[in-house]
């Protein structure tokens, strides 16, 4: 009698697991699909914004853009809620001879949550690229500014003509040439932005160079990956002509590996040269602590 | 001082190259900020931009470090520690509630998270809504997170974590509330 009424009671927690479970998979799929819609909706409005905002800071884009993160954050945060919740519940309720119920059912639940934090990371990255600056735009306007300003600068003390004979970033004492008179000149807010311009557009000029490095690194993680689990695949092997043939994959994997890594640092460093080459003609001032901010990067990227 | 990174450019030390930028975001005007120094601005500029030069070309870091530490510590500058922006007296007194209440800044902290999840410029509200400047308030979070690590030096993870979690209840209870004041989330009709 007793076993027959727990067998009833186990009975009926299998069928509020799968219920449950069902639910849940049911709740995750309207929650993704409404995820989807609300993403794709704001990707249009985002990029339009990013063009358009009055803001000279795109106050307006950033905060338009960390709303829509946030609520799909909120979406995948309803799941999580819910899935703590029923995980906690079955953890308390079934018994130790049946946990392999609880594991499956947390298991599979989280399987369908991760799944929707990688909807959701998907989204975020589409976001992410909706907040783009166009640096050559920028840059091209400090140009135009400084030819419009460069021989229109004044001694305040006997009126001759100073040239400005460089782009100056920061405010400077400029000496007039007639009365020996210490002028200062004091650059735009834009033109102040010019160190930091000049990197951004250093790196948007060579972001391609960058992603070459980053393939090629991809490619080297591959191979071992390949090679490392063939030489872990020896191990319980005992056919003599399947030893020779992995032996042989191994080494080609191995010859491939040592090329590719050998590419590596060639790679990183005509990024990283071709970078801080732009940099310096943008800000020419500031090129000895480039090279310094150069051979840091350097060393410390070498072996990553 | 053993590094060289750490000398003074053009007489602009890093404490008072930190202080500046602690003044400057805390509203204080530059030329004020300047003329409390005793610098020009042609002078502070080069400064500025050869300080952050040497962040970069720092590998150990210290540079960046020291940096923090001065910036947490700009009300002991001899020049600049009187120089604030104009406050009002509710502002003042939640400063001093957030220098010296771990709980209360870690409640703003969550309300400025909340906020800006919610489209609010976080920084905006909190001085809106308590008075405190978006300077002033990194400056408090600098001497809380020197707390926090010696904290987490020292293995009292414990207090760690109470004070991480009662921050997550705050996100979520800022984050009601926003969500209540615009309409709900967008997921708000789906239900388990």
């Amino acid at each position: 009698m007793f076993n027959l009424s727990k067998n009833v009671e186990i009975e009926k927690v299998i069928d509020e697991v799968h219920t449950t479970k069902d639910r849940f998979f049911v709740f995750l799929q309207k929650l993704e699909i409404r995820l989807k819609e609300f993403a794709e909706e704001a990707l249009p409005e985002l990029t339009d914004l990013n063009k358009n905002d009055p803001d000279g800071n795109k106050l307006g884009f950033y905060r338009m853009k960390s709303s829509v993160e946030g609520q799909l954050d909120s979406i995948v945060q309803k799941a999580r809620d819910v899935f703590e919740e029923k995980k906690n519940y079955f953890e308390g309720k079934i018994e130790h001879e049946h946990r392999s119920l609880y594991y499956d059912f947390r298991n599979q639940c989280l399987d369908g949550l991760q799944k929707l934090e990688i909807t959701r990371n998907y989204y975020k990255n589409q976001i992410e690229g909706t907040d783009s600056q166009d640096y050559e735009m920028v840059y091209q306007a400090i140009l135009e500014e400084y030819d419009s300003i460069k021989n229109n600068f004044n001694c305040v003390q006997c009126s001759s003509p100073i040239l400005i004979d460089k782009i100056y970033f920061t405010t400077t004492y400029l000496s007039c040439a007639a009365c020996f008179t210490q002028n200062t000149f004091e650059p735009s807010s834009q033109t102040k932005q010019l160190e930091h311009v000049g990197r951004s557009l250093a790196e948007q000029r060579t972001a391609h160079l960058l992603q070459e490095y980053k393939e090629q690194s991809k490619l080297a993680s591959v191979i071992f990956s390949k090679k490392h689990e063939l030489e872990m695949s020896l191990a319980g092997e005992n056919l003599k002509d399947v030893i020779v043939q992995k032996t042989k994959i191994i080494q080609e994997l191995t010859a491939q590996n040592e090329a590719v890594e050998k590419e590596l640092p060639i790679l990183y460093e005509r990024y990283l040269r071709t970078l801080f080459d732009h940099w310096n003609a943008i800000n020419p001032t500031m090129k000895n602590e480039h090279e310094k901010f150069y051979t840091r990067l350097l060393k410390e990227n070498y072996y990553i | 001082m053993s590094n060289p990174l750490l000398e003074p450019i053009h007489g602009v030390s890093l404490f008072d190259y930190a202080a500046v930028c602690a003044k400057l975001g805390a509203g204080v005007a530059e030329n004020d900020v300047l003329s409390a120094l005793g610098i020009e601005s042609a002078v502070y500029e080069e400064a500025s931009a050869l300080w952050v030069a040497r962040m970069q070309e720092d590998s150990t870091w210290e540079v960046t470090t020291e940096f923090g530490k001065c910036f947490a510590e700009v009300e002991n500058h001899p020049k600049l520690k009187d120089l604030n922006a104009a406050v009002t007296e509710d502002g003042l007194e939640n400063m001093e509630k957030l220098k010296t209440d771990r709980y209360f800044y870690e409640e703003l902290c969550g309300a400025r998270i909340a906020a800006y999840n919610y489209g609010l410029d976080g920084a905006q509200w909190t001085q809106d809504n308590f008075g405190i400047n978006l300077g002033d308030f990194q400056i408090v979070a600098m001497q809380w997170a020197a707390i926090q690590k010696s904290e987490v030096d020292g293995d009292d993870f414990e207090n760690v974590l109470h004070f991480s979690n009662y921050q997550q209840e705050k996100i979520k209870e800022y984050s009601s509330q926003f969500a209540s004041e615009q309409g709900g989330n967008v997921s708000d009709d789906i239900e388990f």
